[in-house]
């Protein structure tokens, strides 16, 4: 079972999502593969192709399918006690999900009734979701009449017009043009410190998961391959292998002297040079041979894949993994992305 | 109910008739009440003006069956076309809630139309009852005529309902009701002329019309007279029939279909 917390769950303080054995099958099409998994964090991305099985993952945890296995959200079943779920956690879907010739408010309010809120209540929490949408000034128009964004910003207003304790997002992006899917990230980032919720991201856009998230969860062929922050997704596990170090001059020189420690290394400028250090090396190394060949650095900075470098190394490590156990001969990689 | 509330044609057309046809019933009972004793004598009268709320029952159902077009046949299809369906299945809602929900909202919707405007028919007849007739034999009238509205209501309601079920697209949904009434009705017609006349509550406003006709006392006999044993299943059965579909197709595609994937 891979695990990844900030604090560590408590008696008190249950997981966001712990997932065990999940499993979720179409007939004879699996589309869960046996999850396991225990997720906390701020803003988790759940990544994965298309047709890896992160909506499915996400209406399990919702409780709105049945599935084997155990899921719980927040401590409670989700094959048991999905309505309690739903109450406490809000979903936008992918797909459009309003009810045609009402406008935002009238949605919105509708939304938090169907929640459980009294009239009154629903109606003030209504405008004040709208308002954080950004939908204020518009929000007695006809939806249909709305923009692409501005549907997006209306399911995200539905989905947090009852004050969850955590938001799932399935594909918020969608559609956007980059005006307004800078303000639906900004919107999300925002969301945990100003709406004291979660959010679990799910989306197959790498860029918008690095620049919101500080998780990320992967799924792949129906399981799931990765649970960790993003730092660890990126190869930041405290191994640190692969160093870009800045000097005042000579980079060859220190190069030269690096590669003869076994510390493979790459010059291309006179001032910087990138360094493999061997097996169970810090970056002490480089000091400690800088300062003997008398070469002065002005930085060591810690070389991490691309969040797409990272993806794509999870991948193809599944997908061995499968071949292995299979006896096959694995793909050249992924499928496309 | 707020949707259908918008716009003249799905519903409030359905409320004109059904004031209209009110108003035009009252005039019938009270000028078969009033004005034709002198010529066709007072019991012969007082039967006629009797037979008028059965007999608009008939006419009701005619509205009731314009609403089931318009707005009750294509509840649930027209849900899972705009998205209402995860609308409301990614919220506390249930399936058995939603079924529920929706069957409740078209029973109100078509409550008017089937028991309200026969409800004024009767309080009229009542209040147009000779001084000579016993009132409290009358009364009766008032319970059978709502009893009656309850069922007209839950035909128009849940069967349609069913259907609109059945299909992901409307026009498949209104198409397969309007062949079931349309079609079903008059091959039960022929059965109950030709074969055996209890058939004839296969077709729904028979059943309905032949099981107020009954409660009224009103016996017509030959083949088009079906009896109450199996006018009132011919109402209750598909309506049963008809909210099971709906439950068991919305459980199976709130299991299945909602949220949409990526």
């Amino acid at each position: 079972m891979t695990e990844a917390t900030e604090a560590p769950p408590t008696a008190a303080r249950p997981p966001l999502i712990a997932v065990d054995k999940l499993v979720k099958r179409y007939g004879n099409v699996f589309a869960l593969r046996g999850v396991e998994g225990v997720v906390d964090g701020k803003i988790i991305g759940l990544l994965g192709p298309n047709g890896s099985g992160k909506s499915t993952l996400l209406k399990c945890l919702l409780g709105i399918i049945p599935f084997e296995g155990s899921a719980r959200v927040l401590g409670l079943s989700s094959a048991t006690e999905g309505v309690a779920i739903r109450d406490r956690v809000g979903y936008m879907p992918e797909q459009e999900a309003y009810l045609s010739g009402l406008n935002a408010v009238e949605q919105c309010t509708y939304a938090a009734e169907l929640s459980g809120l009294p009239r009154t209540e629903a109606i003030q929490r209504a405008h004040a979701a709208l308002y954080y949408a950004g939908i204020e000034d518009k929000r007695y128009q006809p939806i249909d009449g709305y923009s692409t964004g501005m549907k997006q910003a209306v399911k995200l207003a539905q989905a947090l017009v009852h004050d969850p304790e955590i938001l799932f997002l399935d594909e918020p992006t969608n559609g956007l043009d980059p005006r307004a899917r800078e303000a639906m990230l900004k919107l999300i980032m925002e969301l945990p410190e100003r709406r004291k919720c979660a959010i679990v991201l799910s989306t197959h856009l790498l860029a918008d998961v690095e620049r919101v998230c500080d998780h990320a969860m992967i799924m792949h062929q129906g399981m799931l391959r990765f649970v960790g922050t993003i730092d660890e997704l990126r190869g930041a596990r405290g191994e640190d292998t692969d160093v870009i170090v800045e000097v005042k001059s000579d980079a060859q020189k220190l190069a030269d002297a690096l590669s003869a420690q076994d510390a493979a290394s790459v010059v291309f400028s006179p001032v910087a040079l990138s360094v493999a250090l061997p097996l169970g090396e810090t970056s002490a190394l480089v000091f400690r041979v800088a300062k003997a060949v008398g070469v002065q650095v002005r930085g060591v900075t810690i070389k991490r894949m691309t969040m797409e470098d990272a993806f794509l190394k999870v991948i193809a490590a599944a997908n061995a993994a499968a071949a292995a156990a299979s006896g096959i001969t694995p793909s050249e990689g992924p499928r496309a992305f | 109910m707020a949707q259908t509330w918008r716009g003249f044609w799905r519903y409030k057309l359905a409320l004109a008739l059904t004031l209209l046809i009110t108003v035009v019933s009252a005039i019938v009972m009270y000028v078969y009440q009033d004005r034709t004793v002198g010529l066709i004598g007072a019991e012969a009268s007082q039967r006629l003006a009797d037979a008028v709320v059965p007999f608009a029952t008939v006419t009701y159902c005619k509205v009731a069956l314009i609403v089931s077009f318009t707005v009750s046949a294509s509840a649930i299809s027209d849900d899972v076309a705009s998205g209402a369906f995860t609308f409301y299945f990614v919220r506390s809602t249930r399936p058995f809630d939603y079924v529920l929900g929706k069957l409740a909202g078209l029973y109100v919707l078509v409550l008017p139309i089937m028991l309200v405007g026969p409800l004024l028919l009767a309080a009229l007849q009542l209040a147009l009852t000779p001084a000579d007739r016993n009132v409290l034999d009358q009364l009766g009238v008032i319970p059978r005529t709502i009893v009656i509205g309850m069922l007209g209501t839950l035909i128009y309601s849940a069967v349609p309902l069913g259907f609109s079920a059945m299909s992901r697209s409307r026009m498949l949904a209104l198409g397969s009701w309007a062949v079931y009434y349309f079609a079903i009705g008059m091959v039960a017609g022929m059965l109950a002329l030709f074969v055996w006349a209890p058939l004839g509550a296969l077709d729904l406003s028979t059943a309905l019309s032949q099981t107020s006709i009954h409660a009224a006392g009103l016996q017509m006999g030959g083949p088009f007279s079906v009896p109450m044993w199996a006018s009132i299943p011919g109402i209750l059965v598909p309506a049963a029939a008809s909210i099971a579909l709906a439950a068991y197709r919305v459980k199976r595609a709130a299991d299945t279909g909602v949220g949409g994937v990526s």
